[in-house]
């Protein structure tokens, strides 16, 4: 029960920091986006702006898998060296 | 003598460019690439999974789809971040040789990230499994002991 509940709040923390990231990702990139004349020019800044929070998020992903991992294999242990 | 300056205007401007062809033939063929990879990669590792997770479906079911997630963000950033052609494309010659440096740059990087992701499916697997085989050894003397 104790589990669950660190679990829920863990998940909010987290829902609420990817929120904080795009949401500021998006406020900064309408301060620096620079003057777009043509369709051509469209096309590239949209797909670079994307590119770097898509990766960005990638990364974030890969790291909260890792650390899912690490904190797994470390109660396995110490619940094994417990035993 | 206005007709004139138009003709000299349009020299002075860049003249033909076939950089907005170049990136909606780009688009699609990469994202498409990334898609059909990812699908393909994926749907076949939920064997892998399921052999490393010891035949636990659940566990075994999300850990694949929440690699499948990184996967498609980490491929389709890169295949977004590498769009941008900095060479003028004036002719169909240009614009065809740039595109194919583009896609085939891309093709080699998910072929590497293929392989990756299929060396760490089989060393999770070989992992588990030396996980498992040592338990295995605590029980042989446990039914062994009757005999002797």
């Amino acid at each position: 029960m104790k589990d669950r509940l660190l679990a829920d709040s863990i998940n909010k923390l987290l829902l609420t920091g990817y929120y904080l990231l795009n949401l500021g990702y998006a406020t900064l990139m309408i301060y620096t986006w620079q003057h777009v004349d043509t369709i051509t020019e469209l096309v590239s800044s949209i797909s670079s702006r994307s590119a770097w929070i898509i990766l960005s998020l990638g990364l974030m992903h890969f790291f909260n898998i890792l650390v899912i991992y690490l904190l797994r294999r470390h109660r396995h242990n110490s619940s094994q060296s417990k035993t | 003598m206005q007709a004139q300056a138009d003709v000299v205007n349009n020299i002075a401007q860049p003249i033909p460019n076939y950089l907005l062809t170049a990136y909606l033939i780009y688009l699609p063929i990469a994202l498409l690439l990334t898609f059909y990879v990812a699908h393909t990669l994926f749907r076949n590792s939920e064997v892998f999974m399921l052999d490393i997770f010891h035949g636990k479906q659940e566990i075994a079911l999300s850990t694949n789809k929440l690699f499948e997630v990184g996967f498609y963000l980490l491929n389709l950033g890169f295949a977004l971040l590498i769009l941008q052609i900095d060479v003028e494309l004036r002719t169909y010659q240009v614009m065809v040789e740039a595109l194919s440096y583009k896609v085939g740059g891309f093709a080699i990087y998910l072929g590497i990230m293929l392989f990756l992701n299929l060396y760490m499916f089989f060393r999770g697997r070989r992992i588990s499994r030396q996980h498992q085989f040592p338990q295995a050894d605590t029980d042989i003397p446990h039914f062994e002991a009757p005999i002797s």
